[in-house]
């Protein structure tokens, strides 16, 4: 139950008899403040100011989606990892796993993520260069070596050819003889924020709208541990969204995936509960706090109230927490190891499942292995020696905080009629609406930073020449030779045959609307690459251009 | 190769530079060059006037369009007009259309402008344009506006046939288009006519319209466009009179823009600051001032006082050297 | 407003722009999605009184230099942050000089280490501004090269 809008008359008194002589008399006024959304902050909180915010693991789960939090089960120390040649993969992540990292994140290189073989032009001094190079099934079973996905939960932060990554995972499992059923992890596959934010897509929207409801159907059906997306607003955070349209716009796309799922004929109950969320974890404190669990209590009224979800898997928003990258500096690069503890402790105090924190170094490229290991050992100091762990939503009650998720609240509530208003979220992307959206906020806070009203250390406030660090650059050209050799290795030792009737068929299912996965799975087990795949679509549908986002800034 | 040999062989970058300077300095020696050169050469552009609010899809349109004209061999340019910043000055150019990549594959030439805050000045600019492009054998220019100010009006009066884009749900059709527009189009088109109220707005336009073309369009789709296409070229076939009206159209926005800059030239004199002093005081109206001032003009050479005032306006070039830094 | 404002009405940058602001065209000359600084540029560029042009997503350095010659720009600002600038700048610095377009400045940014921005420099690229440049010290940069552009297109033909 929110607590009231408006001041509280115990706040007034305060305000009267405490704060206003105090001013006079010393002659301190009170600078203005509100959040980096535009919440407008209050000197102090009072008990009038908190509702009832219930209790954790109970509806509508502001306080977190399960009673113990922590106490029953820990978030994951989630490390995004990946670059270069598979090999390098999975050494990375065998190295991961033996310091204690419990779930595998893997990240894709620019080709892999546009869809392109290595050996294309276009990617020429990208191969390996953000993550790893993927475009045959063989490139996976390297990046898996030695690692058991029946005992493990894998994350591929893949969008545009998720379908094709997913269906290599399944064909890898079942060359391993795992039951597809048993496996566990996640594929991104939020195309919105892509045409949003992120603007890795391949087709026009509506395209790939059709293939994440294929994901959605197979997954349902015959991978239940597999969260078949995960509904990101980190992107959209990064790309200039303030917290509050950073929850707005990635609820918005939530529910348009839900809506989607329930065209395509299924229950809500059945594919809901797979749905994750993927939050970034800023640097203002309580804003962040707020955001978390304010999303929360929004998610579980709409899945309940306006989607009929009545299974509680259905209402309990999971998420995973990434700290921002964008607020990493590369002048005094140390000082981010604070700015990733202070983050991953709002994350934590928000209540996510699962973390991932920035190296210090990760401002401008792949992060070295020693400050990868000190952003896994930030994660454990929280969770080992801190105690945050031992009590579910320690801040609840906090007069401050149950206040701001009640405006976070209402400020989502906002947005999301607005965009109901303009028709929705394929309308919104097609018009512009998020992308402008984005960009205002993005150039008021650069204006603010201008200014000297918001700061950052090192940056605009407290400089100091400083020497560069060393950074880990990858041998591009020399992953990209490596790839080609096994793309050709695996070009020449395939059926011709076999691969282009798989092809011929994945056209076709393509064409007439039938669930594209297991054509994709037969098609990788044949040899097919990744952008022989992805071309088959570009033929039919082309490609898509954005529309205008300057013009009416 | 001179600047005239690139025009005629379809240079872009002499295009490009000869839209510059025509721009930049339309009263100057080298516009006049241009013109001049440009005179006898063959080839008149039939010159496409769009127009309409944001949002009815436009740039859509205008990427079919090309690919429709192409396809029937026809050569097109895009000139893109959008309205400078009134505040700094700046502005955003033609990304909308831009977004189309049918332009780059087709070998469209495309050229924004800014209207700079001048209407006249803008006028100019698209006509000195339209000479060069005509002049490279462009078949067709597309001159593109958002429809919302006055100069818009003026800019689209120069074309030789004004397409208004409409379409569904676009709130008040009278209140969206500068008055003007609706009867300076030659044809209308619906846009978004698979949406609903399209057919309503089509019927409302062809009784407004008075017989003009109204073309039911989805451009997104495809539709409509080979309707645009063929009266387009109806209207080609019968440029001949509307050259005339739209020469007409092009003076008069030129005689307005030489009349701003006397305007300006009379009130920078020492005449001038004793007028308005007198008007402060109260001693006479602004109106006797004027015709005061007028008055005194008339005695001299008009032509002498616009060139006087395009001169203020206008800051000659000298050959570099390192100033110093203010 | 500092910088852009002041900038643009000193006596300096009217005489060497008259009625035709500077012109700029911003690019991505790769295979890379990440355009807030693209966003922020141009709003920034825009209210310092340029002309902006942007020429979208994933251009190629071919269609770059077609836009730039067209839209006669005095500036072109390349932007990357996938590692990819070694590959997609020099490209467009090629194309240039092949069409004799040397008077058009380029300026670079994006995520380019030291030893990359010694290199780009060599080949005429400046600036090459990592994340976290004070807006105003890009916008200064620009005006600068765009007047150096300016001067060096004119006299006319």
């Amino acid at each position: 139950m929110r607590g009231p809008p408006g001041e509280p008359e115990d706040y007034a008194r305060w305000r009267a008899e405490v704060l206003g002589p105090w001013e006079a008399a010393t002659g301190l006024r009170t600078r203005s403040a509100r959040t980096p959304s535009g919440i407008e902050l209050r000197e102090a909180y009072t008990a009038g100011d908190a509702g009832n915010p219930g209790m954790p693991g109970e509806y509508p789960f502001t306080r977190g989606i399960y009673p113990n939090m922590y106490r029953g089960r820990r978030w994951t120390i989630r490390m995004f990892s990946g670059y270069g040649t598979p090999e390098q993969t999975n050494r990375r992540l065998r190295y991961l796993v033996s310091h204690g990292e419990t779930g595998l994140s893997l990240a894709f290189d620019m080709p892999t993520l546009y869809g392109y073989d290595p050996d294309n032009e276009l990617a020429a001094g990208v191969v390996g260069v953000d993550g790893v190079s993927v475009s045959t099934l063989r490139d996976m079973e390297v990046i898996f070596r030695g690692i058991d996905i029946s005992g493990i939960s894998t994350s591929m932060t893949i969008n545009a050819p998720a379908q094709v990554l997913l269906a290599m995972y399944a064909a890898l499992a079942d060359e391993r003889g795992v039951p597809r059923s048993s496996l566990s992890g996640t594929t991104q596959t939020d195309m919105l924020k892509e045409f949003i934010a992120q603007k890795e897509f391949v087709y026009p929207p509506e395209v790939h709208m059709r293939l994440v409801r294929d994901m959605m159907v197979f997954c349902t059906r015959e991978m239940p541990r597999w969260n078949w997306i995960s509904v990101s607003g980190y992107h959209i955070r990064e790309a200039g969204a303030t917290a509050l349209q950073e929850a707005a716009f990635t609820l918005a796309d939530g529910f348009h995936y839900v809506e989607m799922g329930i065209e395509a004929g299924l229950s809500v109950d059945d594919f809901a509960p797979r749905i994750s969320f993927f939050f970034d974890s800023g640097i203002n404190l309580f804003e962040e706090i707020a955001k978390f669990r304010a999303a929360r209590r929004v998610w579980a009224t709409a899945m309940r109230e306006r989607y009929g979800a009545r299974d509680e898997r259905s209402l309990r928003l999971r998420f995973h927490a990434q700290t921002s990258g964008y607020t990493l500096t590369w002048q005094q690069p140390m000082v981010n190891v604070v700015r990733t503890a202070l983050e991953a402790l709002a994350a934590v105090l928000g209540g996510t499942q699962s973390l991932h924190t920035n190296a210090y170094d990760e401002a401008y490229a792949v992060p070295t292995s020693a400050a990868a290991k000190l952003a896994l050992r930030t994660q454990q100091v929280i969770m080992e020696e801190t105690g945050i762990g031992d009590v579910a939503d320690p801040l609840g009650g906090s007069y401050y905080v149950e206040w701001l998720t009640d405006r976070m609240e209402e400020g989502i509530y906002r947005y999301l009629d607005e965009i109901e208003g303009i028709g929705g979220v394929m309308e919104g992307i097609r018009k512009g609406y998020f992308q402008r959206e984005i960009a205002r906020s993005a150039y008021e806070r650069e204006l603010r930073l201008k200014r000297g009203e918001d700061v950052v250390v090192g940056v605009n406030k407290y400089r100091e020449e400083g020497a560069a660090i060393r950074f880990l650059r990858v041998d591009s050209d020399r992953v990209r030779e490596a790839q080609i050799r096994r793309l050709n290795e695996v070009r020449g030792g395939r059926d011709r045959a076999r691969v282009e009737r798989a092809l011929s068929d994945y056209r076709a299912a393509l064409e007439r609307d039938r669930n594209v996965m297991p054509y994709l799975i037969e098609a990788v087990k044949a040899g097919a690459t990744l952008q022989e795949i992805m071309d088959v679509g570009r033929e039919l549908y082309g490609g898509w251009r954005e529309p205008e986002i300057l013009g009416i800034l | 190769m001179s600047l005239i040999d690139g025009i005629v062989r379809g240079d872009p970058a002499s295009i490009s530079r000869a839209i510059t300077i025509l721009e930049s300095d339309p009263g100057g020696e080298a516009a006049g060059e241009i013109i001049n050169s440009l005179r006898t050469s063959r080839g008149s552009a039939f010159v496409i006037g769009i127009t309409g609010p944001p949002g009815v899809g436009k740039s859509t349109l205008i990427g079919r369009l090309c690919d429709e004209l192409t396809s029937r061999g026809r050569t097109v340019s895009i000139l893109a007009v959008d309205a400078s910043s009134p505040f700094s000055g700046g502005a955003f150019l033609g990304n909308r259309i831009r977004m189309e990549e049918q332009l780059h594959r087709r070998g469209v030439f495309m050229r924004s402008m800014a209207s700079r805050g001048s209407a006249g000045g803008l006028g100019e600019s698209v006509w000195g344009a339209v000479r060069v492009l005509s002049a490279a054998r462009s078949d067709y220019v597309v001159v593109e506006t958002v429809g919302a100010g006055q100069s818009d009006v003026d800019v689209i009066g120069i074309a030789d046939y004004v397409l208004v884009v409409v379409a569904p749900g676009f709130g008040d059709l009278v209140q969206a288009l500068k008055a003007g527009m609706l009867e300076i189009a030659d044809a209308f088109l619906v846009n978004k006519s698979d949406l609903p109220g399209a057919d309503d707005l089509g019927r409302y336009l062809e009784e407004i319209s008075g017989g003009r073309p109204v073309i039911m369009a989805s451009a997104v789709d495809g539709r409509g466009i080979g309707e645009l296409a063929d009266a387009l070229e109806a209207a080609r076939g019968n440029a001949g009179t509307m050259r005339g009206e739209r020469a007409a159209v092009a003076v008069r926005i030129a005689l307005e823009s030489l009349l701003r800059d006397e305007v300006k030239g009379l009130m920078e004199g020492t005449r001038a600051r004793r007028m308005v002093a007198d008007v402060a005081a109260g001693r006479i109206s602004p109106h006797e001032a004027a015709e005061r001032m007028l008055g005194a003009r008339a005695r001299e050479n008009l032509g002498g006082a616009a060139e006087r005032g395009r001169r203020a306006a206008r800051r000659t070039h000298r050959p570099w050297h390192r100033p110093a830094r203010p | 407003m500092a910088g852009g404002g002041s900038r643009r009405s000193s006596a300096y940058y009217r005489r060497i722009f008259g009625s035709r602001p500077p012109r700029v065209l911003l690019a991505k000359p790769g295979l890379d999605g990440h355009d807030r600084a693209i966003y922020v540029l141009a709003q920034a560029l825009r209210d310092a009184g340029m002309e902006v042009i942007y020429a979208g997503l994933f251009t190629p350095p071919e269609e770059i230099v077609e836009i730039a010659v067209a839209e006669d720009v005095d500036v072109i600002g390349l932007s990357l942050l996938n590692g990819q600038h070694m590959t997609g700048f020099p490209k467009v610095v090629r194309i240039l000089r092949e069409m004799g377009r040397d008077d058009i400045a380029v300026v670079g940014g994006g995520t380019i280490p030291p030893q990359d921005r010694r290199a780009l420099e060599d080949m005429g690229i400046t600036g090459n501004f990592g994340p976290g440049t004070p807006i105003d010290d890009i916008v200064d940069h620009i005006w600068k090269r765009a007047a150096e552009a300016r001067r060096r297109k004119l006299p006319a033909t």
